[in-house]
Protein backbone atom coordinates (compact mmCIF):
# COMPACT_ATOMS: atom_id res chain seq x y z
CA UNK A 1 0.00 0.00 0.00
CA UNK A 2 2.71 2.44 1.06
CA UNK A 3 4.74 1.37 -1.98
CA UNK A 4 1.81 2.28 -4.20
CA UNK A 5 1.53 5.66 -2.51
CA UNK A 6 5.26 6.28 -2.97
CA UNK A 7 4.91 5.41 -6.65
CA UNK A 8 1.96 7.75 -6.95
CA UNK A 9 3.91 10.53 -5.21
CA UNK A 10 6.91 9.93 -7.46
CA UNK A 11 4.76 10.16 -10.54
CA UNK A 12 3.04 13.31 -9.35
CA UNK A 13 6.39 14.96 -8.55
CA UNK A 14 7.67 13.94 -11.98
CA UNK A 15 4.55 15.24 -13.67
CA UNK A 16 4.72 18.40 -11.64
CA UNK A 17 8.33 18.89 -12.75
CA UNK A 18 7.43 18.25 -16.39
CA UNK A 19 4.46 20.59 -16.34
CA UNK A 20 6.61 23.30 -14.72
CA UNK A 21 9.73 22.57 -16.72
CA UNK A 22 10.01 26.04 -18.22
CA UNK A 23 9.77 28.01 -14.93
CA UNK A 24 12.15 25.55 -13.24
CA UNK A 25 14.63 25.98 -16.09
CA UNK A 26 14.44 29.74 -15.73
CA UNK A 27 14.85 29.66 -11.96
CA UNK A 28 18.04 27.65 -12.53
CA UNK A 29 19.28 30.12 -15.18
CA UNK A 30 18.64 33.03 -12.81
CA UNK A 31 20.27 31.31 -9.79
CA UNK A 32 23.41 30.58 -11.82
CA UNK A 33 23.38 33.85 -13.78
CA UNK A 34 22.85 36.45 -11.02
CA UNK A 35 26.21 35.87 -9.26
CA UNK A 36 28.00 35.62 -12.62
CA UNK A 37 26.56 38.96 -13.76
CA UNK A 38 28.06 40.79 -10.80
CA UNK A 39 25.05 43.11 -10.54
CA UNK A 40 24.00 44.36 -7.13
CA UNK A 41 20.68 43.27 -5.67
CA UNK A 42 19.30 46.82 -5.72
CA UNK A 43 20.17 47.21 -9.42
CA UNK A 44 18.41 43.97 -10.36
CA UNK A 45 15.44 44.90 -8.14
CA UNK A 46 15.21 48.33 -9.76
CA UNK A 47 15.34 46.85 -13.26
CA UNK A 48 12.85 44.07 -12.51
CA UNK A 49 10.38 46.51 -10.94
CA UNK A 50 10.66 48.86 -13.90
CA UNK A 51 10.16 46.01 -16.38
CA UNK A 52 7.35 44.51 -14.33
CA UNK A 53 5.54 47.83 -14.56
CA UNK A 54 6.09 48.39 -18.25
CA UNK A 55 5.34 44.85 -19.47
CA UNK A 56 2.58 43.55 -17.20
CA UNK A 57 -0.24 45.18 -19.13
CA UNK A 58 1.01 43.74 -22.42
CA UNK A 59 1.34 40.21 -21.03
CA UNK A 60 -2.01 40.41 -19.20
CA UNK A 61 -3.69 41.22 -22.52
CA UNK A 62 -2.85 37.66 -23.64
CA UNK A 63 -5.02 36.02 -20.98
CA UNK A 64 -8.43 36.61 -22.54
CA UNK A 65 -7.83 34.72 -25.84
CA UNK A 66 -6.31 31.81 -23.87
CA UNK A 67 -9.53 31.74 -21.84
CA UNK A 68 -11.55 31.53 -25.08
CA UNK A 69 -9.42 28.64 -26.33
CA UNK A 70 -7.70 30.68 -29.02
CA UNK A 71 -4.22 30.03 -27.75
CA UNK A 72 -1.50 32.63 -27.50
CA UNK A 73 -2.49 35.72 -29.41
CA UNK A 74 0.49 36.58 -31.60
CA UNK A 75 -1.88 39.09 -33.18
CA UNK A 76 -1.37 41.37 -30.18
CA UNK A 77 1.16 43.20 -32.36
CA UNK A 78 -1.88 44.68 -34.10
CA UNK A 79 -2.85 46.39 -30.86
CA UNK A 80 0.75 47.49 -30.41
CA UNK A 81 0.64 49.12 -33.85
CA UNK A 82 -2.61 50.90 -32.93
CA UNK A 83 -1.01 52.19 -29.73
CA UNK A 84 1.96 53.47 -31.71
CA UNK A 85 -0.29 55.28 -34.18
CA UNK A 86 -1.96 56.98 -31.20
CA UNK A 87 1.44 58.03 -29.88
CA UNK A 88 2.52 59.41 -33.27
CA UNK A 89 -0.59 61.61 -33.36
CA UNK A 90 -0.20 62.96 -29.84
CA UNK A 91 3.48 63.69 -30.54
CA UNK A 92 2.48 65.64 -33.62
CA UNK A 93 -0.16 67.57 -31.70
CA UNK A 94 2.39 68.38 -28.98
CA UNK A 95 0.29 66.89 -26.21
CA UNK A 96 2.40 65.80 -23.24
CA UNK A 97 2.34 63.79 -20.02
CA UNK A 98 -0.60 61.75 -18.76
CA UNK A 99 -3.12 63.55 -21.04
CA UNK A 100 -0.98 62.41 -23.98
CA UNK A 101 -1.18 58.80 -22.81
CA UNK A 102 -4.94 58.97 -22.31
CA UNK A 103 -5.43 60.63 -25.70
CA UNK A 104 -3.17 58.05 -27.40
CA UNK A 105 -5.21 55.29 -25.75
CA UNK A 106 -8.46 56.87 -26.98
CA UNK A 107 -7.08 57.15 -30.53
CA UNK A 108 -5.78 53.58 -30.46
CA UNK A 109 -9.08 52.09 -29.28
CA UNK A 110 -11.12 52.25 -32.52
CA UNK A 111 -8.07 51.17 -34.54
CA UNK A 112 -7.53 48.23 -32.17
CA UNK A 113 -11.22 47.29 -32.34
CA UNK A 114 -11.12 47.29 -36.14
CA UNK A 115 -7.89 45.29 -36.31
CA UNK A 116 -9.07 42.92 -33.58
CA UNK A 117 -12.34 42.30 -35.38
CA UNK A 118 -10.45 41.63 -38.62
CA UNK A 119 -8.04 39.27 -36.88
CA UNK A 120 -10.81 37.48 -34.96
CA UNK A 121 -12.88 37.00 -38.10
CA UNK A 122 -9.91 35.50 -39.94
CA UNK A 123 -9.11 33.26 -36.97
CA UNK A 124 -12.67 31.95 -36.97
CA UNK A 125 -11.92 30.62 -40.42
CA UNK A 126 -8.75 28.96 -39.21
CA UNK A 127 -9.99 27.08 -36.16
CA UNK A 128 -7.31 24.89 -34.61
CA UNK A 129 -4.56 26.94 -36.30
CA UNK A 130 -5.15 30.20 -34.47
CA UNK A 131 -1.62 30.81 -33.27
CA UNK A 132 0.19 30.40 -36.56
CA UNK A 133 -2.57 32.34 -38.33
CA UNK A 134 -2.38 35.24 -35.87
CA UNK A 135 1.41 35.22 -36.25
CA UNK A 136 1.11 35.59 -40.02
CA UNK A 137 -1.65 38.22 -39.65
CA UNK A 138 0.86 40.17 -37.57
CA UNK A 139 3.34 40.12 -40.46
CA UNK A 140 0.63 41.06 -42.95
CA UNK A 141 -0.61 43.95 -40.84
CA UNK A 142 2.96 45.09 -40.34
CA UNK A 143 3.08 45.70 -44.07
CA UNK A 144 -0.16 47.70 -43.94
CA UNK A 145 1.17 49.64 -40.93
CA UNK A 146 4.34 50.49 -42.83
CA UNK A 147 2.32 51.62 -45.82
CA UNK A 148 0.24 53.93 -43.62
CA UNK A 149 3.11 55.29 -41.56
CA UNK A 150 5.69 55.48 -44.33
CA UNK A 151 3.55 56.81 -47.18
CA UNK A 152 0.18 58.05 -45.94
CA UNK A 153 1.29 60.00 -42.88
CA UNK A 154 2.35 63.47 -43.90
CA UNK A 155 0.70 63.14 -47.32
CA UNK A 156 -2.89 61.91 -46.89
CA UNK A 157 -2.96 61.87 -43.09
CA UNK A 158 -1.94 65.32 -41.80
CA UNK A 159 1.26 65.20 -39.76
CA UNK A 160 2.96 68.59 -39.62
CA UNK A 161 5.76 68.36 -37.07
CA UNK A 162 9.15 68.51 -38.79
CA UNK A 163 10.55 66.45 -35.93
CA UNK A 164 8.32 63.57 -37.03
CA UNK A 165 8.05 63.81 -40.80
CA UNK A 166 10.91 62.64 -43.01
CA UNK A 167 12.75 65.39 -44.94
CA UNK A 168 11.04 64.28 -48.17
CA UNK A 169 7.74 65.62 -46.73
CA UNK A 170 5.87 62.43 -45.97
CA UNK A 171 6.43 59.35 -43.83
CA UNK A 172 7.48 59.18 -40.20
CA UNK A 173 11.09 59.13 -39.08
CA UNK A 174 12.71 55.99 -37.65
CA UNK A 175 12.42 57.24 -34.10
CA UNK A 176 9.82 59.37 -32.39
CA UNK A 177 10.98 61.12 -29.26
CA UNK A 178 8.55 60.54 -26.39
CA UNK A 179 10.63 62.46 -23.87
CA UNK A 180 7.68 64.71 -23.04
CA UNK A 181 5.73 61.76 -21.69
CA UNK A 182 8.63 59.56 -20.55
CA UNK A 183 7.83 57.91 -17.23
CA UNK A 184 4.93 60.31 -16.70
CA UNK A 185 2.86 57.43 -15.38
CA UNK A 186 5.71 55.63 -13.63
CA UNK A 187 6.74 58.74 -11.71
CA UNK A 188 3.22 59.98 -10.99
CA UNK A 189 3.41 58.63 -7.43
CA UNK A 190 7.11 58.64 -6.49
CA UNK A 191 8.17 55.85 -4.14
CA UNK A 192 11.52 54.18 -3.45
CA UNK A 193 12.33 50.88 -1.79
CA UNK A 194 15.93 49.72 -1.11
CA UNK A 195 17.16 52.36 -3.53
CA UNK A 196 14.88 51.06 -6.28
CA UNK A 197 12.24 53.29 -7.82
CA UNK A 198 8.77 51.73 -7.74
CA UNK A 199 6.32 52.76 -10.51
CA UNK A 200 3.36 52.88 -8.11
CA UNK A 201 0.83 54.43 -10.49
CA UNK A 202 1.65 51.85 -13.17
CA UNK A 203 1.25 49.05 -10.64
CA UNK A 204 -2.11 50.47 -9.56
CA UNK A 205 -3.23 50.45 -13.19
CA UNK A 206 -1.99 46.87 -13.60
CA UNK A 207 -3.79 45.86 -10.39
CA UNK A 208 -7.01 47.41 -11.71
CA UNK A 209 -6.57 45.45 -14.93
CA UNK A 210 -6.06 42.23 -12.92
CA UNK A 211 -9.28 42.95 -11.00
CA UNK A 212 -11.08 43.56 -14.29
CA UNK A 213 -9.86 40.18 -15.57
CA UNK A 214 -11.01 38.44 -12.37
CA UNK A 215 -14.39 40.18 -12.59
CA UNK A 216 -14.65 39.52 -16.32
CA UNK A 217 -14.25 35.77 -15.78
CA UNK A 218 -17.41 35.81 -13.66
CA UNK A 219 -19.52 37.77 -16.14
CA UNK A 220 -21.81 36.11 -18.67
CA UNK A 221 -19.34 36.86 -21.47
CA UNK A 222 -16.44 35.53 -19.42
CA UNK A 223 -18.31 32.31 -18.66
CA UNK A 224 -19.19 31.99 -22.35
CA UNK A 225 -15.53 32.39 -23.28
CA UNK A 226 -14.51 29.68 -20.85
CA UNK A 227 -17.22 27.40 -22.21
CA UNK A 228 -16.06 28.07 -25.78
CA UNK A 229 -12.47 27.44 -24.69
CA UNK A 230 -13.36 24.06 -23.22
CA UNK A 231 -15.50 22.73 -26.04
CA UNK A 232 -16.82 24.76 -28.95
CA UNK A 233 -19.49 22.25 -29.97
CA UNK A 234 -20.89 21.89 -26.46
CA UNK A 235 -20.89 25.68 -26.12
CA UNK A 236 -22.72 26.03 -29.43
CA UNK A 237 -25.33 23.53 -28.36
CA UNK A 238 -25.75 25.47 -25.11
CA UNK A 239 -26.78 28.47 -27.20
CA UNK A 240 -23.53 30.43 -27.02
CA UNK A 241 -22.61 32.38 -30.13
CA UNK A 242 -19.19 30.78 -30.47
CA UNK A 243 -17.82 32.82 -33.37
CA UNK A 244 -18.94 36.13 -31.89
CA UNK A 245 -17.44 35.23 -28.50
CA UNK A 246 -14.12 34.31 -30.10
CA UNK A 247 -13.99 37.55 -32.07
CA UNK A 248 -14.77 39.51 -28.90
CA UNK A 249 -11.90 37.84 -27.05
CA UNK A 250 -9.45 38.89 -29.78
CA UNK A 251 -10.87 42.43 -29.89
CA UNK A 252 -10.45 42.79 -26.12
CA UNK A 253 -6.92 41.41 -26.27
CA UNK A 254 -5.98 43.77 -29.11
CA UNK A 255 -7.42 46.82 -27.36
CA UNK A 256 -5.58 46.00 -24.11
CA UNK A 257 -2.38 45.28 -26.05
CA UNK A 258 -2.66 48.80 -27.51
CA UNK A 259 -2.91 50.29 -24.01
CA UNK A 260 -0.07 48.05 -22.90
CA UNK A 261 2.11 49.33 -25.72
CA UNK A 262 1.46 52.94 -24.68
CA UNK A 263 2.45 52.12 -21.08
CA UNK A 264 5.52 50.27 -22.37
CA UNK A 265 6.66 53.13 -24.59
CA UNK A 266 6.07 55.83 -21.95
CA UNK A 267 8.59 53.93 -19.84
CA UNK A 268 11.11 53.56 -22.69
CA UNK A 269 10.72 57.18 -23.87
CA UNK A 270 11.45 56.47 -27.52
CA UNK A 271 9.30 54.94 -30.21
CA UNK A 272 11.12 52.97 -32.91
CA UNK A 273 8.44 53.59 -35.50
CA UNK A 274 9.11 50.51 -37.62
CA UNK A 275 10.45 48.06 -35.07
CA UNK A 276 9.01 48.61 -31.59
CA UNK A 277 5.94 46.47 -32.19
CA UNK A 278 7.56 43.71 -34.23
CA UNK A 279 8.95 41.64 -31.37
CA UNK A 280 6.51 42.62 -28.66
CA UNK A 281 4.19 39.66 -29.26
CA UNK A 282 7.00 37.14 -29.19
CA UNK A 283 8.55 38.50 -26.00
CA UNK A 284 5.21 38.85 -24.21
CA UNK A 285 4.24 35.28 -25.08
CA UNK A 286 7.66 34.02 -24.01
CA UNK A 287 7.29 35.83 -20.67
CA UNK A 288 3.85 34.28 -20.12
CA UNK A 289 5.13 30.79 -20.93
CA UNK A 290 8.13 31.22 -18.64
CA UNK A 291 5.60 31.84 -15.86
CA UNK A 292 4.24 28.33 -16.32
CA UNK A 293 1.34 29.09 -18.66
CA UNK A 294 0.49 26.86 -21.57
CA UNK A 295 -1.43 27.27 -24.80
CA UNK A 296 -4.73 26.41 -23.13
CA UNK A 297 -4.17 27.60 -19.58
CA UNK A 298 -2.85 30.91 -18.31
CA UNK A 299 -3.46 32.86 -15.14
CA UNK A 300 -2.51 36.19 -13.59
CA UNK A 301 0.01 34.34 -11.41
CA UNK A 302 1.77 33.07 -14.56
CA UNK A 303 2.03 36.64 -15.86
CA UNK A 304 3.94 37.98 -12.86
CA UNK A 305 6.15 34.92 -12.28
CA UNK A 306 6.94 34.93 -15.99
CA UNK A 307 7.84 38.60 -16.20
CA UNK A 308 10.08 38.42 -13.12
CA UNK A 309 11.96 35.32 -14.33
CA UNK A 310 12.12 36.25 -18.00
CA UNK A 311 13.30 39.75 -17.28
CA UNK A 312 15.84 38.70 -14.72
CA UNK A 313 17.31 36.58 -17.51
CA UNK A 314 17.00 39.53 -19.90
CA UNK A 315 18.86 41.83 -17.50
CA UNK A 316 21.72 39.51 -16.63
CA UNK A 317 22.26 37.73 -19.97
CA UNK A 318 24.50 40.32 -21.74
CA UNK A 319 26.75 40.81 -18.71
CA UNK A 320 27.00 37.08 -18.07
CA UNK A 321 27.93 36.64 -21.72
CA UNK A 322 30.63 39.32 -21.41
CA UNK A 323 31.98 37.98 -18.11
CA UNK A 324 32.12 34.37 -19.30
CA UNK A 325 33.18 34.71 -22.91
CA UNK A 326 34.15 38.37 -23.19
CA UNK A 327 31.30 39.06 -25.63
CA UNK A 328 28.19 40.96 -24.45
CA UNK A 329 26.67 40.33 -27.88
CA UNK A 330 26.59 36.62 -27.14
CA UNK A 331 24.40 37.26 -24.10
CA UNK A 332 22.12 39.35 -26.30
CA UNK A 333 21.81 36.48 -28.76
CA UNK A 334 21.30 34.12 -25.85
CA UNK A 335 18.22 35.94 -24.64
CA UNK A 336 16.67 36.02 -28.12
CA UNK A 337 17.49 32.34 -28.59
CA UNK A 338 15.96 31.57 -25.18
CA UNK A 339 12.79 33.52 -26.04
CA UNK A 340 12.21 31.45 -29.17
CA UNK A 341 13.34 28.30 -27.37
CA UNK A 342 10.83 28.80 -24.57
CA UNK A 343 7.95 29.16 -27.02
CA UNK A 344 9.08 26.03 -28.89
CA UNK A 345 9.48 24.05 -25.67
CA UNK A 346 6.07 25.14 -24.38
CA UNK A 347 4.41 24.19 -27.66
CA UNK A 348 6.13 20.80 -27.73
CA UNK A 349 5.15 20.11 -24.10
CA UNK A 350 1.57 21.12 -24.86
CA UNK A 351 1.48 18.76 -27.82
CA UNK A 352 2.94 15.88 -25.76
CA UNK A 353 0.41 16.47 -23.00
CA UNK A 354 -2.52 16.68 -25.44
CA UNK A 355 -1.48 13.41 -27.13
CA UNK A 356 -0.98 11.69 -23.80
CA UNK A 357 -4.40 12.78 -22.58
CA UNK A 358 -6.02 11.64 -25.83
CA UNK A 359 -4.28 8.26 -25.53
CA UNK A 360 -5.38 7.93 -21.90
CA UNK A 361 -8.97 8.79 -22.84
CA UNK A 362 -8.86 6.20 -25.62
CA UNK A 363 -7.50 3.53 -23.25
CA UNK A 364 -10.21 4.31 -20.71
CA UNK A 365 -12.88 4.07 -23.39
CA UNK A 366 -11.57 0.65 -24.47
CA UNK B 1 -35.68 48.37 -36.27
CA UNK B 2 -36.16 48.69 -32.53
CA UNK B 3 -33.58 50.79 -30.76
CA UNK B 4 -33.01 49.53 -27.23
CA UNK B 5 -31.69 51.18 -24.08
CA UNK B 6 -28.27 49.63 -24.55
CA UNK B 7 -27.93 51.45 -27.87
CA UNK B 8 -28.30 54.82 -26.15
CA UNK B 9 -25.90 53.75 -23.40
CA UNK B 10 -23.31 52.83 -26.02
CA UNK B 11 -23.77 56.12 -27.87
CA UNK B 12 -23.44 58.04 -24.58
CA UNK B 13 -20.27 56.08 -23.73
CA UNK B 14 -18.74 56.86 -27.12
CA UNK B 15 -19.59 60.56 -26.77
CA UNK B 16 -18.09 60.59 -23.27
CA UNK B 17 -14.86 59.03 -24.52
CA UNK B 18 -14.64 61.55 -27.37
CA UNK B 19 -15.21 64.40 -24.91
CA UNK B 20 -12.50 62.97 -22.65
CA UNK B 21 -10.16 62.93 -25.64
CA UNK B 22 -10.95 66.56 -26.42
CA UNK B 23 -10.39 67.48 -22.76
CA UNK B 24 -7.03 65.68 -22.75
CA UNK B 25 -6.04 67.57 -25.89
CA UNK B 26 -6.83 70.90 -24.24
CA UNK B 27 -5.13 70.23 -20.92
CA UNK B 28 -2.14 68.34 -22.32
CA UNK B 29 -1.22 70.63 -25.21
CA UNK B 30 2.26 72.00 -24.73
CA UNK B 31 3.30 75.49 -25.84
CA UNK B 32 6.66 77.21 -25.94
CA UNK B 33 6.69 80.88 -24.95
CA UNK B 34 9.73 82.79 -26.12
CA UNK B 35 10.48 85.59 -23.66
CA UNK B 36 12.06 88.27 -25.78
CA UNK B 37 13.90 91.24 -24.32
CA UNK B 38 14.98 92.90 -27.54
CA UNK B 39 14.18 96.32 -28.89
CA UNK B 40 10.64 96.49 -30.39
CA UNK B 41 10.38 99.37 -32.88
CA UNK B 42 11.20 102.48 -30.86
CA UNK B 43 10.78 100.76 -27.51
CA UNK B 44 14.18 99.91 -26.11
CA UNK B 45 15.03 96.64 -24.34
CA UNK B 46 14.83 96.41 -20.56
CA UNK B 47 18.04 96.23 -18.53
CA UNK B 48 16.83 93.27 -16.50
CA UNK B 49 13.52 91.50 -16.31
CA UNK B 50 12.28 88.37 -14.53
CA UNK B 51 9.27 86.47 -15.79
CA UNK B 52 7.19 84.24 -13.54
CA UNK B 53 4.67 81.91 -15.17
CA UNK B 54 2.16 80.08 -12.96
CA UNK B 55 4.32 80.78 -9.93
CA UNK B 56 7.49 79.38 -11.49
CA UNK B 57 10.13 82.10 -11.55
CA UNK B 58 12.60 82.12 -14.41
CA UNK B 59 16.14 83.40 -14.54
CA UNK B 60 16.71 87.16 -15.11
CA UNK B 61 16.64 88.13 -18.77
CA UNK B 62 19.06 90.91 -19.58
CA UNK B 63 18.93 93.38 -22.41
CA UNK B 64 18.96 91.84 -25.93
CA UNK B 65 18.48 88.35 -24.57
CA UNK B 66 15.81 85.77 -25.16
CA UNK B 67 14.67 82.92 -22.91
CA UNK B 68 11.92 80.36 -23.24
CA UNK B 69 9.27 78.85 -21.00
CA UNK B 70 7.46 75.62 -21.77
CA UNK B 71 3.89 75.48 -20.52
CA UNK B 72 1.02 73.02 -20.72
CA UNK B 73 -2.54 74.17 -21.31
CA UNK B 74 -3.87 77.48 -22.54
CA UNK B 75 -4.52 79.75 -19.55
CA UNK B 76 -1.57 80.99 -17.50
CA UNK B 77 -0.72 83.62 -14.92
CA UNK B 78 2.11 85.86 -15.99
CA UNK B 79 4.12 88.17 -13.76
CA UNK B 80 6.82 90.40 -15.24
CA UNK B 81 9.18 92.03 -12.77
CA UNK B 82 11.53 94.74 -14.01
CA UNK B 83 13.61 97.61 -12.74
CA UNK B 84 13.03 101.05 -14.23
CA UNK B 85 15.56 103.80 -14.88
CA UNK B 86 15.27 105.05 -11.31
CA UNK B 87 16.02 101.52 -9.97
CA UNK B 88 12.51 100.98 -8.75
CA UNK B 89 11.10 97.51 -9.06
CA UNK B 90 7.72 97.04 -10.73
CA UNK B 91 5.61 93.98 -11.40
CA UNK B 92 3.02 93.62 -14.11
CA UNK B 93 0.58 90.77 -13.65
CA UNK B 94 -1.52 89.50 -16.51
CA UNK B 95 -3.51 86.44 -17.40
CA UNK B 96 -2.61 85.08 -20.80
CA UNK B 97 -4.44 82.66 -23.03
CA UNK B 98 -2.37 80.93 -25.66
CA UNK B 99 -4.32 79.97 -28.78
CA UNK B 100 -4.75 76.19 -28.98
CA UNK B 101 -3.25 75.94 -32.46
CA UNK B 102 0.00 77.67 -31.50
CA UNK B 103 3.00 75.54 -30.67
CA UNK B 104 5.29 78.50 -30.19
CA UNK B 105 4.53 82.12 -29.32
CA UNK B 106 6.77 85.09 -28.65
CA UNK B 107 6.23 87.50 -25.80
CA UNK B 108 7.71 90.98 -26.41
CA UNK B 109 8.61 92.01 -22.87
CA UNK B 110 9.59 95.65 -23.59
CA UNK B 111 6.29 96.21 -25.41
CA UNK B 112 4.29 94.74 -22.51
CA UNK B 113 6.15 96.88 -19.98
CA UNK B 114 5.62 100.01 -22.08
CA UNK B 115 1.94 99.22 -22.75
CA UNK B 116 0.75 97.11 -19.80
CA UNK B 117 -2.93 97.61 -20.61
CA UNK B 118 -2.67 96.81 -24.30
CA UNK B 119 -4.47 93.72 -25.65
CA UNK B 120 -2.62 90.41 -25.54
CA UNK B 121 -2.39 90.17 -29.35
CA UNK B 122 -0.02 93.12 -29.44
CA UNK B 123 2.71 91.61 -27.27
CA UNK B 124 2.06 87.86 -27.54
CA UNK B 125 2.31 86.71 -31.13
CA UNK B 126 2.71 83.61 -33.23
CA UNK B 127 6.30 82.55 -33.84
CA UNK B 128 7.50 80.23 -36.55
CA UNK B 129 10.56 78.30 -35.45
CA UNK B 130 13.41 78.44 -37.92
CA UNK B 131 15.38 75.84 -35.96
CA UNK B 132 16.81 73.03 -38.01
CA UNK B 133 15.70 69.64 -36.79
CA UNK B 134 18.68 67.76 -35.49
CA UNK B 135 17.89 64.55 -37.39
CA UNK B 136 20.04 63.97 -40.49
CA UNK B 137 18.61 65.14 -43.80
CA UNK B 138 18.80 61.67 -45.38
CA UNK B 139 17.19 59.84 -42.49
CA UNK B 140 17.09 56.35 -43.93
CA UNK B 141 14.04 54.40 -42.88
CA UNK B 142 14.72 50.93 -41.47
CA UNK B 143 11.66 48.75 -41.82
CA UNK B 144 13.28 45.32 -41.65
CA UNK B 145 13.25 43.10 -38.59
CA UNK B 146 16.81 44.08 -37.74
CA UNK B 147 15.70 44.80 -34.22
CA UNK B 148 16.20 41.18 -33.27
CA UNK B 149 18.25 42.27 -30.31
CA UNK B 150 15.82 44.88 -29.10
CA UNK B 151 15.22 45.26 -25.41
CA UNK B 152 11.86 44.35 -23.93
Amino acid sequence: MSGKLDMKNKISVKELAISNLVPILFICICIIGIPLSGYSGSYILNEVLSRLGRNSFLVLSLLIPVMAGMGLNFGMTLGAMAGQIGLIFVSDWNVVGIPAMVLAAIISTPISILLGWLCGTILNNAKGREMVTSYIIGFFMNGVYQLVVLYFMGSIIPITSSALVLPRGYGIRNTVNLETMRKSLDNLIPFNIFGASVPVATFILVAVFCLIIVWFRRTKLGQDMRAVGQDMEVARQAGIKVEKTRVLSIILSTVFAGYGMIIYLQNIGTLNTYNSHSQIGMFSIAALLVGGASVDKASIKNVFIGIILFHTMFIIAPTVGRNLIGEAQLGEYFRVFVSYGVITLALVLYEIRTRREARKALEEAE
Amino acid sequence: MKIGRSFYIRIAAIILVILLGVLMFFIGKQHTILLDNNKVGDIRALDEVTVTIDGVEGLPIYSRMRDQAIVTGQGHKLAVTYVDSSWEEHTIEREIKIPLSENMVILYLPYLVENPDSPQEEWLQHFESQAIVSAPADDEVVTSDDAMLMDF
